[in-house]
């Protein structure tokens, strides 16, 4: 990859520490961007929204989300919530994931966040859940490892 | 039962419509498992420091095969709703290279079935990806 490329994803994490918004890094990501995925801050929390589109449905009768967005929804949750709470911006690295699904996701809005539970030298751990319009009513929730080394 | 196995392939990637946008390409898919493929576009990338495919990619793959395999080895059709799905991600990912998985079904009960499986790119004893899940099965109308 080139120089400037490097740059993006590094300046994105720069700019979005120091400003407190996550959006330039979100905007880094192309995936992020395929996905339509945004950030808002509410307080010292981090919500990642994945606004509805019709290419999220995996199950066209009920109609439900896929549940591998879902899961997706939740590992970019865990990553941005982990990044706002670290002292250098650096990209963490996911070990692994467990997605419980509770219910099925809806053809609406959907929103994640992530809370840090041990934050270590090499590795944190993060749980995310995922809600749509009731918040204490959540459709998955994950347990996550990254390594932040 | 007999599976109509082009029935099952037409409706996983045409039929579900987060399959279509992904470009899902079943290859293969018995009671043994499922093969299948998501061919690379620059759209998947989740770090352009390294051009590597974003984890949300091998999640989508590795969560639609999982739930799929388990329907050609049930007796009658079911619901398979999915319980939890566990993915360690083994190695990077190589740069614009296409992701495949092979996953299958090694045991179901009256009410659940487990499933594991693999994501890799060039060698399938070489994996970037292990997946485990369970599922609830229910009878249509229960």
């Amino acid at each position: 990859m080139s120089v400037s490329a490097k740059n993006t994803i590094a300046d994105g994490i720069q700019a979005a520490r120091e400003s407190g918004d996550l959006q330039p890094l979100i905007d880094a990501v192309p995936y992020f961007r395929w996905m339509g995925l945004r950030v808002d801050r509410q307080g010292d929390e981090l919500i990642t929204v994945m606004p509805f589109q019709e290419m999220l449905i995996g199950n066209p009768m009920l109609p439900a989300l896929h549940g591998g967005t879902t899961g997706a929804l939740l590992e970019s949750a865990a990553m941005i919530s982990l990044i706002g709470a670290q002292d250098e911006p650096k990209l963490p690295k996911i070990i692994n994931i467990t997605v419980q699904y509770l219910r099925p996701g809806r053809d609406r809005d959907s929103f994640a966040t992530g809370i840090v539970t041990k934050q270590g030298r090499r590795i944190a751990s993060v749980q995310a859940i995922a809600w749509q319009q009731d918040r204490n009513k959540l459709f998955a929730t994950a347990s996550t490892h990254f390594m932040v080394a | 039962m007999e599976f109509d196995i082009e029935n099952l392939r037409q409706m996983m990637t045409v039929g579900i419509p987060h399959m279509a946008a992904v470009g899902l390409d079943v290859i293969t898919i018995d009671e043994n498992g499922i093969l299948a493929r998501i061919p690379h576009r620059p759209e998947f990338v989740g770090n352009t420091d390294t051009g590597v495919v974003h984890g949300g990619i091998v999640t989508v793959l590795l969560d639609s095969l999982s739930g799929m395999c388990v329907l050609p080895t049930l007796a009658e059709f079911m619901q398979v709703a999915t319980l939890d799905l566990r993915i360690d991600y083994l190695k990077p990912a190589a740069p614009s290279q296409d992701i495949f998985a092979s996953v299958h079904c090694y045991k179901t009960t009256r009410n659940i079935a487990f499933t594991r499986g693999v994501a890799y790119q060039s060698d399938v004893d070489d994996p970037i990806a292990h997946a485990t899940g369970s599922f609830m099965l229910t009878k249509p109308g229960a």
